[in-house]
């Protein structure tokens, strides 16, 4: 179900309706019911996986949790008849033992992810070796249909397994509410990615109804339909006429499309949030915020801190940490440093750990090159401004006045942006050495002029689309500028004003009615994160 | 150990069947993908624009039949031994149908009016549907093409359409 | 909280205003194409009609309610629009017999070769004009082509808001709702065009008319049993290619008729008889009748319905003729300034 579908409208209706009128204790059980029933409209042989990862995940959550509270509790036992060496031993078996339930966990987990996701990408590739060494015979590449949200599912699953396994997280007992966990439908298209810890309580604990929680949530569910349907998806039109012919729209048409994607990813990203986080809301759970104003970033490394909070979290936290400080990698930075020296040597693990974590990220995303690449390109900026920071203080401590001044900040955002557009834009064209000759078109075609003539219209930019674009995106400016200068909810301040509250309201669901790019005349588009 | 490892693999490879999508037909299942006649040396085809190659093919007369309540219409063009029907709507033009109308003109299988139902079967093949007129039909992947015989139980039309 | 409650049905009121303006404004006035408007036009008509015409184009473009009653006090109405689907017919006929008990009630079967549903501008142009009802909601479950929703015709602003960007002075003109542009569902052509054409109709693979056509038909003529009205069926005279009527069909029609008692004319070999010239009585080329062949076919018809169908000559009725004397006006107004 499309979040922007008559069906969805009517299904959040009835499970909003129903969520307050069952009695308080059977609330997670009436979330576990719509969040299944959500999942099984993409397709009933879709449930397969989403029930195996649950049943895995929960049984291998229990087993590590067993393991260490046995290991706890012989310890406790034993506490004086065990030597220190004999306690250290028994812990590094114990230790060892649930590890190894731990990556079985996680080899299921993402190995169900892997063979869904990244089996025909493998293969391909294979097959792309095998003919430039001349092999005729190709190996058949099977067509996996993507189960819906896979790659979020999983993700959460498998930092659940880890939190539990770093004692960070109790295991959950309760298949049933685990399954919930997993499967909570507002958050399986495109997350945000939840932690156990701070979901768990919300999900499973007792809600009343608040007449102004509740359409605080709707406030933001109305503020994120608009953002999608009448920025993201009207914006789409036209994107989708330049990237259907690539040897016509290049130069100016490339720096458009990038500045349109840049627009038009933002809007149905955090639309897509804003709706999740506003649904989560209605239901007296809330979710942490996956967006903080990522276009005011000066650098890459804070649009990273900015932009997709909890997907960036997650690799820091379960792939970047652990693998910076896993045994094997110690052992390299030693030997890198006796090898190059202390400042090459230090440098390499962590070089080492972030070119995975961004090859990971990249892949992630999606199972083809141009994501890898993307992955990659965003590591070697952070890794190269990184290296030139020594630099950047320098001149900081050169130009104090100039480098804190506002024009310079706006001049170091309005980079970033630019920066990060032209990589994102790898997620558009699909395919590496066309992105890259678009990339080059930019500067080497002067076809600016073609922007002001009648071929706007003709892809899908005309005057009227362009003006409730412009419009809805000052809006957004607008809103945004008032949240960072007021640093508050401005629904909280609205909340004493009911008729400015309301009225506001119901001017956003007009707007969405009215100039929102659904139905016939408009292709009806899918999130954009809904394919990962 | 052995055992859950087992199990897991055994879980994957059902996942591995139950993942899988259609297969594509292979072999006899499809004959042809696209039907097309050749006139004057151009691809004429279903499905494109008609400004794309009704000025290439020489004198052609052409007549409308407009649609009730719209500014839609059908334009049928008569060439030599062709006639193309064409549907308009907005600014496109696209090409619906290709009556093979004398034996002037054969198809790329080399059937044209007057050939024997066996002729077209051997053309053809086997896989064809046969409607109430005694017509059988051959379909494509975008196209479709019909014969239609007369009562000398010869071929008296053949149609190129859309599907 | 009484504020709260004030100012929540202030907003909901806002709202209520801001859409139902923008529908009025982004819903199609069919100006260009005004066979858009037909079937709305009927309710300002609606009961006391002793013979009601239902079709396609065929229909509204060849029977005029005018002449019917000027030569034969005949009060008729053709409920007819651009590409009528027969349960489209079926449902118009349902939602009119409810306030009529016509004597005759006349069907042009062209659309019968029509089984599934076709066309979404179509759809709109018969069933946006239709008044909420059990037989509307049939209509449009009917109808639907299957990229269509129920919602989008019980909220027609979520079909039509993309137009907000295409409007067109005509939006604003009319924008509270255009003139009546039929007589009666009669829609005047006044163009003379000959036909040129000598090119018949293509082969087709099946001639078999739909069965679900006949499953309609079976409820069209089950439906005017039980309110006492004969169906006739017809088929208007059309000479053109793209209106082909096959002998294949007609024998269909035929023997349908004859199986269940009803009348079937073929208009078509007796348009000499009825004095048709298609060079003279045709807008389109031969496709359909411009006003001087639809008033000769409904001289022609209006004797068959008064004398073999007994429909009664009602010009003695004070109330009744004084309404249709005002509609024989305005069809004599637009005839002559539309020459």
């Amino acid at each position: 179900m499309l979040f922007t579908s008559y069906e969805f409208v009517a299904f959040i209706c009835l499970a909003f309706l129903l969520y307050y009128l069952v009695p308080k204790k059977a609330q997670w059980a009436l979330l576990l019911l719509a969040s299944y029933g959500f999942y099984a409209f993409s397709g009933l042989s879709n449930l397969i996986f989403i029930v195996s990862t649950t049943l895995v995940t929960w049984g291998v959550g229990l087993w590590v949790s067993k393991i260490r509270r046995a290991s706890e509790s012989y310890l406790a036992i034993h506490k004086e008849d065990l030597t220190k060496e004999e306690k250290k031993a028994y812990k590094a078996k114990e230790k060892k033992k649930s590890f190894s339930v731990l990556c079985l966990g996680l080899a299921v987990g993402f190995g169900i992810l892997a063979v869904i996701k990244y089996t025909g990408f493998a293969l391909s590739n294979v097959n792309s070796i095998l003919g430039t060494f001349g092999v005729e015979q190709k190996l058949s590449i099977p067509d996996f249909i993507l189960p819906l949200g896979i790659s979020f599912y999983i993700f959460q699953s498998m930092g659940y397994l880890i939190d539990v396994y770093r004692g960070r997280a109790e295991a959950e007992k309760n298949i049933a509410k685990f399954a919930l966990f997993v499967s909570f439908f507002p958050q399986l298209i495109q997350g945000p990615i939840s932690r156990h810890s701070d979901l768990a309580p919300q999900l499973y604990g007792e809600h009343s109804f608040n007449g102004s929680a509740f359409f605080s949530g709707l406030q933001r569910m109305a503020w994120g339909y608009f953002k999608k349907l009448v920025i993201a998806d009207r914006i789409l039109v036209g994107m989708k006429t330049i990237l259907g012919d690539t040897a016509e729209y290049r130069g100016a048409w490339a720096l458009l499309l990038i500045l349109a994607y840049s627009v038009e990813i933002y809007a149905d990203f955090t639309g897509g949030i804003d709706i999740t986080i506003g649904i989560a809301e209605c239901f007296g759970i809330k979710l942490k915020e996956n967006f903080n104003h990522p276009f005011t970033s000066k650098s890459t490394k804070e649009y990273w801190n900015r932009w997709h909070i909890t997907m960036g979290s997650w690799f820091t936290d379960y792939i970047f940490y652990p693998l910076s400080v896993c045994r094997p990698m110690q052992s390299i930075s030693k030997k890198s440093r006796k090898l190059f020296g202390n400042a090459i040597g230090k440098r390499i693990p962590v070089y080492i750990a972030t070119i995975v974590t961004w090859f990971l990220t990249g892949l992630w995303h999606g199972a083809a090159w141009n994501f890898i690449v993307w992955g990659l390109l965003n590591c070697l900026v952070i890794l190269v401004s990184q290296e030139l920071e020594p630099l950047y203080q320098k001149f900081r401590k050169a130009f104090p006045r100039l480098s804190s001044s506002k024009p310079y900040g706006a001049f170091m955002a309005a980079r970033t942006f630019l920066l990060m557009g032209f990589i994102r834009s790898l997620d558009c064209y699909r395919d590496v050495p066309t992105t890259f000759s678009m990339w080059l078109s930019v500067f080497t075609v002067g076809n600016y002029g073609e922007l002001f003539s009648g071929k706007m219209a003709e892809v899908g930019f005309d005057a009227a689309n362009v003006i409730i674009i412009v419009l809805a995106t000052a809006t957004v400016c607008l809103v945004n500028a008032l949240l960072v200068k007021k640093g508050c909810d401005l629904r909280q301040s609205l909340a004493d004003k009911p008729f400015l509250s309301y009225s506001l309201f119901a001017l956003v669901i007009v707007a969405i009615i009215i100039f929102g790019a659904y139905g016939a005349g408009y292709d009806a588009s899918d999130f954009i994160y809904g394919q990962f | 150990m052995k055992k859950i490892l087992a199990l897991c693999i055994a879980l994957l490879l059902i996942f591995a069947v139950v993942g899988c999508g259609d297969e594509t037909p292979k072999g006899d299942d499809v004959l042809k993908l696209n039907f097309y006649v050749m006139y004057k040396g151009e691809q004429v085809k279903v499905g494109v624009e008609a400004k794309d190659i009704i000025p290439k093919l020489g004198e052609y007369k052409s007549e409308d039949g407009e649609a009730c309540g719209t500014n839609e219409k059908d334009v049928i063009y008569t060439l030599s031994g062709i006639e193309i029907e064409t549907h308009v709507s907005g600014e496109s033009e696209i090409i619906r149908q290709i009556k093979i109308i004398d034996d002037s003109q054969t198809t790329v299988e080399g059937i044209t009016i007057g050939s024997t139902r066996d002729e077209v079967i051997a053309a053809y093949g086997k896989v064809y549907t046969e409607g109430s007129s005694g017509a059988i039909r051959y379909e494509g992947d975008a196209s479709a093409i019909e014969f239609h015989f007369g009562s000398s139980g010869n071929v008296s039309n053949i149609y190129i359409k859309r599907r | 909280m009484k504020k709260k409650i004030i100012a929540a049905v202030c907003a909901v009121l806002l709202a209520a205003v801001l859409l139902f303006a923008t529908h009025l404004l982004v819903m199609p006035k069919y100006i260009e194409n005004p066979e858009g408007r037909l079937v709305g036009e009927y309710y300002s008509q609606a009961g006391d009609n002793d013979v009601l015409f239902l079709g396609d184009c065929e229909v509204y473009e060849s029977f005029v309610p005018a002449v019917l009653w000027e030569k034969y006090g005949i009060s008729s109405y053709v409920r007819g629009s651009s590409q009528q689907l027969i349960w489209q017919s079926y449902y118009l006929l349902e939602e009119m017999m409810e306030k009529e008990t016509p004597k005759a009630v006349v069907f042009n079967v062209y659309a019968m070769k029509y089984g599934e549903p076709q066309n979404e501008a179509y759809n709109r142009m018969t069933l946006d004009g239709m008044k909420w009802s059990s037989s509307k909601v049939g209509a449009i479950n009917a109808s639907m082509t299957e990229d269509e929703s129920l919602v989008d015709y019980v909220f027609p602003i979520l079909r039509f808001h993309s137009r907000i960007s295409q409007l067109t002075a005509d939006d604003f003109k009319y924008f509270l709702g255009a003139p009546e542009v039929s007589d009666s569902g009669y829609l005047m052509q006044t163009a003379v065009r000959p036909m040129t054409t000598t090119r018949t109709g293509d082969d087709l693979f099946d001639y078999n008319l739909p069965s679900v056509s006949f499953e309609y038909l079976d409820k069209m003529r089950e439906l005017c049993e039980k309110k006492g009205a004969e169906l006739i069926l017809i088929k208007a005279p059309t000479n053109h290619w793209k209106f082909w009527w096959y002998d294949e069909w007609d024998k269909q029609i035929s023997d349908y008729a004859d199986e269940s008692g009803l009348d079937y004319i073929n208009f078509i070999p007796l348009c000499e008889e009825i004095g048709i010239d298609w060079s003279q009585d045709t807008y389109d080329e031969g496709m359909h009748l411009n006003v001087s062949g639809a008033e000769k076919l409904t001289d022609y018809f209006g004797k068959m319905l008064s004398e073999k169908y007994a429909v009664p000559d009602r010009r003695g009725e004070s109330e009744l003729s004084s309404a249709w004397q005002t509609r024989v006006d305005k069809y004599y107004e637009r005839k002559n300034t539309e020459k």
